[in-house]
C-alpha cells in the first residue's frame, strides 16, 4: 500500500509544481500578515470581527480564490490522471486498490494546501491580541468542507477532460459558484462581476439571497455525485 | 502453453466481438488479425482487464501491457521503473538493469519521459513488463515503433527466456525464426 501511495504521489508532482505551489503559499502566508498587521490602517475595518470574518474579508479571500484556482490548475494539468496511467497499476495489484489510492493520494494534496495555508496564518495570526486559538478551531470544519470540494473538483476536473477543456470548465464553475454563493461579497470586488451580475442576472440575485442555504448544499453534494460518477466511469474505462 | 477460449463474446455498446474457439498448447502464441477483429479485446480480457462472455482458461501467473501506455513526463525511465519494483515482489532491479542494457537504455535512464522519443518510450513500456517474473507475458503490437536492432534483441529475448508470451500483432514476418503458434481472428 505504502508502495502505491508513493507511486501515486511521485507521478503526481514534477518540480515546477512543488515551486508554484510554493510560491502560492507564500503569496497568501504575506496577504494574510499583511491583513492580520494591527499597525496597518486598513485592518482597522475588521480587526473587531473574528478570524472567520477576516479569512472571509474580501481582499483575502480574493488572494485565496485565486491561488486556489492556480493550485488546481497546476493539478489538473497533470496529466497522471489520465485513466491508461492506471493500467501497470491494475495488473500488478487490482484495479480498486489501485483507483482508491489514487483517489486518497489526490484527496491529502488538495486537503493539505488550505490546511497547511491555515495553519501558517494560524502561526502569524496567534501573536496578535485578537485572534486565538478557538477561531481557528472554528475555522477548521469550514476549511476541510472546502478541501474536500476542491479534491473532488481536481479529481473530475483532471480525469474527464483534456487539460484545456478542464480549465474552462473549472472557471465556468468557479464564476457561477461565486456570483451563487457570495453575491455581495463579489459585487463589491470584482468590477467585471458586479455589472453582470447587476445586469444580466438580477432574478438569479433575488432567487439566490432567498436559497442560499439551499444551495451550498446541494453545490456540495452536486460535486459529490459527480466523483462518484467520475469513479464508476474509471472503472468502466477498466471495463470491470 | 494451455490457452483455451470459448465461446468468446465481448459487447460494446454498438457492436459485438465474436471470436472463434481458441487452442493453444505453444510457448509463443501470435494472434493475427485485421484492424478490429478482437486482438486487444482478447489480450485484455486473458489479462482480467475486460468484462465478457464464454471461457477463458489460461492458469498460468501473468503480465501484460497495452500497446500505449501515457508515462509521467517529469520522471526519469530509472525513477519510474524502481517505483513500480517496489510494487511487485516478482520484479528485480538485476532484471531491470539487464533489459535496459539489451535494449540500449542504460544511458539515458536518467533521461525524463517528456524527452524520449517514441521508440524509446515503446522500449520502457516492455521493460516494465519483462522485469516482472511471470510465467506469461501479454504483449499489444510490441514491436510498435521499435527499431530493426530493438526488434532483433526483442526476439531474442523471446526465444531464450523460456517463458510464455502471447502477442497480437500485425508484423508475422519478424517472429518467423520462432516456434510459434499462429491464431487468425
Amino acid at each position: 500500500m505504502m508502495a502505491l501511495l508513493k507511486y501515486h504521489t511521485h507521478t503526481l508532482f514534477d518540480a515546477k509544481t512543488k515551486i508554484l505551489v510554493f510560491i502560492l503559499l507564500l503569496i497568501n502566508t504575506v496577504t494574510i500578515i499583511y491583513y492580520a498587521n494591527p499597525w496597518n490602517p486598513s485592518i482597522e475595518s475588521i480587526v473587531h470581527s473574528d478570524f472567520t470574518r477576516l479569512t472571509y474579508h474580501l481582499d483575502v479571500m480574493f488572494f485565496l480564490e485565486i491561488s486556489m484556482i492556480l493550485f488546481i490548475i497546476v493539478l489538473a494539468s497533470n496529466t497522471a490522471f489520465f485513466p491508461n496511467r492506471l493500467i501497470p497499476l491494475i495488473i500488478r495489484t487490482n484495479r480498486i486498490t489501485a483507483i482508491f489510492t489514487q483517489f486518497i493520494v489526490y484527496l491529502m494534496v488538495a486537503l493539505s494546501y488550505p490546511f497547511i495555508l491555515m495553519h501558517l496564518s494560524y502561526i502569524v495570526l496567534k501573536q496578535t491580541p485578537f485572534y486565538g486559538l478557538n477561531h481557528y478551531q472554528t475555522l477548521m470544519p469550514n476549511i476541510m468542507v472546502m478541501a474536500l470540494y476542491y479534491s473532488i473538483l481536481i479529481y473530475i476536473l483532471a480525469s474527464l477532460f483534456k487539460n484545456y477543456y478542464a480549465l474552462i470548465i473549472f472557471f465556468v464553475l468557479f464564476f457561477i459558484s461565486t456570483m451563487l454563493i457570495e453575491p455581495n461579497q463579489s459585487i463589491e470586488s470584482v468590477k467585471l462581476l458586479s455589472i453582470l451580475y447587476q445586469t444580466l442576472l438580477p432574478t438569479l440575485s433575488l432567487i439566490n439571497n432567498r436559497f442560499n442555504m439551499l444551495y451550498t448544499p446541494i453545490l456540495y453534494l452536486g460535486f459529490g455525485l459527480c466523483g462518484i460518477l467520475y469513479i464508476l466511469r474509471n472503472f468502466k474505462l477498466v471495463d470491470l | 502453453m494451455n490457452l483455451v477460449v470459448n465461446n468468446f463474446q465481448k459487447h460494446y455498446p454498438n457492436h459485438t466481438v465474436k471470436l472463434p474457439n481458441i487452442t493453444s498448447q505453444e510457448k509463443i502464441t501470435l494472434i493475427i488479425g485485421a484492424n478490429g477483429s478482437g486482438k486487444t479485446t482478447l489480450l485484455k480480457a486473458i489479462a482480467s482487464l475486460y468484462r465478457y462472455t464464454g471461457k477463458i482458461h489460461c492458469d498460468h501467473s501473468l503480465m501484460y501491457t497495452d500497446e500505449t501506455v501515457t508515462f509521467p513526463p517529469h520522471m526519469t525511465i530509472n525513477h519510474y521503473l524502481e517505483l513500480l519494483i517496489n510494487l511487485s515482489p516478482d520484479a528485480s532491479v538485476d532484471m531491470k538493469e539487464t533489459l535496459l542494457e539489451l535494449f540500449n537504455l542504460t544511458a539515458y535512464k536518467t533521461m525524463k519521459f517528456k524527452h524520449l522519443s517514441k521508440g524509446m518510450e515503446q522500449k520502457v513500456n516492455l521493460i516494465q513488463v519483462l522485469m516482472e517474473n511471470k510465467e506469461l507475458y501479454i504483449l499489444d503490437e510490441p514491436l510498435s515503433g521499435l527499431d530493426r536492432e530493438s526488434q532483433m534483441h526483442f526476439i531474442n529475448h523471446l526465444r531464450h527466456s523460456g517463458k510464455h508470451y502471447i502477442i497480437a500483432t500485425h508484423k508475422v514476418e519478424a517472429y518467423q525464426n520462432l516456434q510459434t503458434e499462429h491464431i487468425y481472428l
